[in-house]
């Protein structure tokens, strides 16, 4: 599989091959440092939007003096990455305080980076007529902040023509995550992320075409049957094609995923009638699968999840959740008592720092889970 | 199970009365002062808890982005929820135990800040009334956004979310007011089937602004060396205020400590206590160690003098001239109202404790690294190299300010006296 191949190879690092053509061609990437930064904006005006991973950064020692044990891994991460200088390919950074931890990462940045543009997204909390007004108009500080710095305009025809792109990538998503219902599933998990990660890491219309070629050659693909329990994966800050290859070893398949890095990212499509283009992308952000952050987000999410888990016959639920990420732990204590309530899904909580991506422990914790299944 | 408020009258009848009896009897300046602040939160806590068997009552459990007096203006008992753990911490300590254990048991990490689970804990016990409503702002941290859905679950009560806005500039509060207007009042409107009265609100707030002014003054004084109240005694208006701001208890209240302070002064009397240094406290310090605070002045003759969070009044009385001037203030009120001032980014934090710590003529500071809030030990790296850059005496202090088996006063003792033994 050629195709897979390549989705490997651009997943595995922010400086990929595709990336740096771009860059040698005069483009300009920013970093993004959450899901729910409408990344729209910035591809209307030209740039190239990159969600911030550190792919094996083990070490955080030069982030630890600044940011707190306490602060999760990834947003150690990110700023070890930053002050070694692994960023430095940016041409500017949009962070959100999404959560605390990123809230504080937003000043170490501003603090620390020498990049032409930074702005701080200050995200909704709410799913509500409120929430929606304030994302509006941060979205619309986004935009001219981004005109001011990079001396340009974002147009409404602009903005309409990266709806279609993006509602094109949305769509072949879609498609991609039928193939993950079928059984066997047409892709495992981990293949599957690789090809997500590569959406997050390349310039959007040449992912489309990569995508378009690749599915082909999924749907005519011929897996042998197995009865492996199917699993969905939900998290923040996953990323890691090799977490979800570990899981798959211990004996399961990974057939959908509830994560920043996958689904999140992903789902929903925009409005393009809509007579406002910016509303119809705010719009999106508010009716996808919401990050636990949304203080009211849980019925939302728990509608996205049980058609999930019923459309793509999930059995168990693995919850991903990175050490000290409070969300997350509200948000997995709600799910697993509304899945106890209302369905007979199991859920297993398993806690890991952002780069780990097996351990002992692990492996036991996830033995036990799927002989339960 | 246990029934609502059942520890919390336990806290009223076992430890307040005797105590506030036990002041009384004291023939001591700022123990009668105490006795008095004391007062009126006894009998604050006795109308909650009588309201919460009255069908009839309202009972508004509200997080820090709003102020009582709204809550007044409908005829509920408001009750600022972060408030609550403390009232135990300092006095049933086995109950912040208890209410701990219940929300891990329930599934909530140890890792999620203990004010969080605490709450948890209480509403999974049944100490929160069935009569009760929540109205919480969607921040400033991530344990609010989480403590509040799994609180709302499982009391199945009415509740209302607002958008916080993380900006420090007068639109926003104006934002924040107008939705004030168009969602709290229909909310409030709904769960009381009371009609918001204007007129009355407007008395409520002129009546926390007699309250505010007051502080204001109080708060003045603490500028002047030595302090006119010992540490223990400095925040206790601006507590009274948060929780019952609006009521004319709280004006009492605080009126009769603005008279003592301002005799103290006037008279001349000083404060006994030697102040070898003043400290700023940054973020909010234990409450489980009462003793604390006078151990550093008595051992150390180190006063507290102010702290980031609990206790800077930094606005002016709410405007009431008009509809729209008065909510903008009231917005304005709970938006600068104690852990809300945790939207701000580092800088802002840092910005905000250094305008304190020359206003009130400090020369350290200690700050506390709340083990469970991920938002101040962010913040933590930009403050320390500050500090370092400027020469400012800096303790950063880790502990859990609710739980005492995380980090015990003894140990905070051992580490505050020997940073005061280097500079």
């Amino acid at each position: 599989m050629e195709h897979l191949k390549y989705f490997e190879t651009m997943a595995q690092s922010l400086t990929n091959a595709e990336a740096l053509v771009w860059k040698n061609s005069g483009g300009r990437i920013i970093g993004l440092l959450c899901s729910s930064i409408p990344e729209e904006i910035i591809h209307a005006a030209g740039l190239l939007p990159m969600r911030v991973r550190t792919p094996g950064l083990q070490n955080t020692k030069n982030a630890d003096a600044h940011l707190h044990r306490i602060n999760c891994s990834y947003t150690r991460s990110v700023l070890e990455a930053l002050l070694t200088g692994q960023l430095d390919f940016l041409d500017g950074f949009v962070a959100a305080n999404t959560c605390d931890h990123h809230f504080r990462l937003v000043s170490e940045i501003e603090d620390k980076s020498t990049l032409k543009f930074f702005h701080y997204f200050r995200m909704h909390h709410t799913l509500s007529t409120g929430g929606r007004e304030w994302l509006l108009q941060e979205m619309k500080k986004l935009a001219e902040h981004i005109e001011e710095v990079f001396s340009t305009s974002i147009s409404e025809d602009q903005l309409r023509e990266t709806i279609a792109v993006y509602n094109h990538t949305r769509r072949l998503m879609n498609r991609l995550n039928e193939l993950r219902k079928k059984d066997p599933p047409l892709l495992t998990g981990s293949e599957y992320m690789n090809i997500a990660l590569t959406g997050m890491s390349i310039p959007r219309e040449i992912f489309n075409q990569k995508l378009e070629a690749l599915l082909p050659e999924l749907e005519k693909r011929d897996l042998p049957k197995h009865h492996l329990p199917r699993l969905l994966i939900i998290g923040g800050a996953c990323d890691s094609p090799d977490f979800i290859e570990f899981i798959e070893s211990r004996g399961a398949t990974v057939v959908a995923d509830g994560l920043c890095f996958g689904l999140r990212h992903y789902m929903g499509l925009i409005d393009e009638k809509a007579e406002d283009p910016l509303e119809a992308i705010a719009d999106r952000y508010l009716t996808r699968l919401p990050c636990p952050a949304m203080i009211d987000g849980l019925e939302l999410s728990h509608e996205i999840l049980k058609t999930l888990i019923d459309g793509s016959k999930v059995q168990g639920i693995v919850y991903a959740r990175l050490k000290f990420c409070d969300h997350f732990a509200g948000g997995r204590k709600l799910l697993a008592d509304r899945l106890r309530q209302e369905h007979s899904v199991p859920v297993i909580e398993l806690e890991r720092e952002y780069n780990t991506t097996k351990s002992g422990q692990l492996s036991t914790r996830l033995q036990a889970f799927l002989e339960l299944l | 199970m246990g029934k609502p408020f059942e520890k919390t009258t336990q806290v009223i009848n076992e430890f307040a009365k005797p105590a506030l009896e036990f002041l009384r009897a004291l023939d001591d300046e700022d123990m009668k002062l105490q006795a008095k602040s004391l007062e009126g939160t006894v009998e604050r806590l006795e109308d909650l808890t009588e309201a919460a068997s009255n069908p009839e009552k309202r009972v508004a459990l509200f997080e820090w982005g709003l102020t009582p007096q709204l809550f007044y203006a409908f005829d509920c008992l408001p009750l600022a929820m972060e408030t609550f753990p403390y009232l135990f911490s300092a006095t049933q300590k086995q109950v912040v135990h208890e209410f701990l254990e219940a929300a891990e048991s329930s599934g909530l990490p140890s890792d999620v800040c203990s004010t969080d689970r605490f709450l948890v804990g209480a509403a999974l016990s049944g100490e929160f009334p069935k009569n009760a409503f929540f109205v919480s702002c969607a921040g400033p941290c991530d344990g609010t956004r989480i403590a509040y859905p799994i609180m709302q679950k499982a009391l199945g009560v009415p509740t209302l979310f607002l958008e916080l806005p993380f900006t420090y500039e007068r639109e926003s509060a104006r934002w924040y007011g107008r939705q004030i207007r168009t969602e709290l009042i229909p909310f409030l409107e709904e769960v009381t089937g009371k009609k918001f009265d204007l007129e009355r609100f407007r008395e409520i707030i002129e009546e926390s602004n007699r309250a505010y002014e007051l502080m204001l003054d109080v708060y003045d004084t603490y500028t002047t060396t030595p302090m006119p109240v010992p540490s223990s005694l400095r925040g206790s208006p601006w507590m009274v205020f948060i929780s019952d701001a609006g009521h004319p208890r709280a004006t009492k209240s605080i009126q009769m400590f603005h008279a003592e302070v301002m005799r103290r002064l006037k008279e001349g009397i000083p404060n006994p206590i030697e102040e070898k240094h003043r400290v700023i406290w940054g973020h909010v310090q234990p409450y489980f160690d009462p003793l604390l605070l006078p151990w550093m002045e008595q051992e150390l003759k180190v006063s507290v003098i102010t702290s980031m969070l609990t206790g800077s009044p930094i606005l002016r009385p709410i405007d009431t001239s008009s509809e729209e001037t008065m909510f903008e203030g009231y917005a304005w009120q709970g938006l600068d109202m104690t852990m809300s001032l945790m939207r701000f980014d580092s800088r802002k934090i840092l910005e905000y404790t250094m305008k304190l710590y020359n206003q009130y003529r400090c020369d350290s500071v200690i700050f506390t690294q709340h083990v469970g809030c991920n938002s101040i030990c962010g913040a933590g790296g930009i403050m320390r190299r500050y500090f370092q850059k400027e020469g400012i005496p800096a303790l950063f202090l880790e502990l859990d300010y609710v739980d005492d088996r995380i980090v015990s006063a003894e140990n905070l003792k051992n580490q505050i006296e020997e940073f005061f033994s280097t500079i």
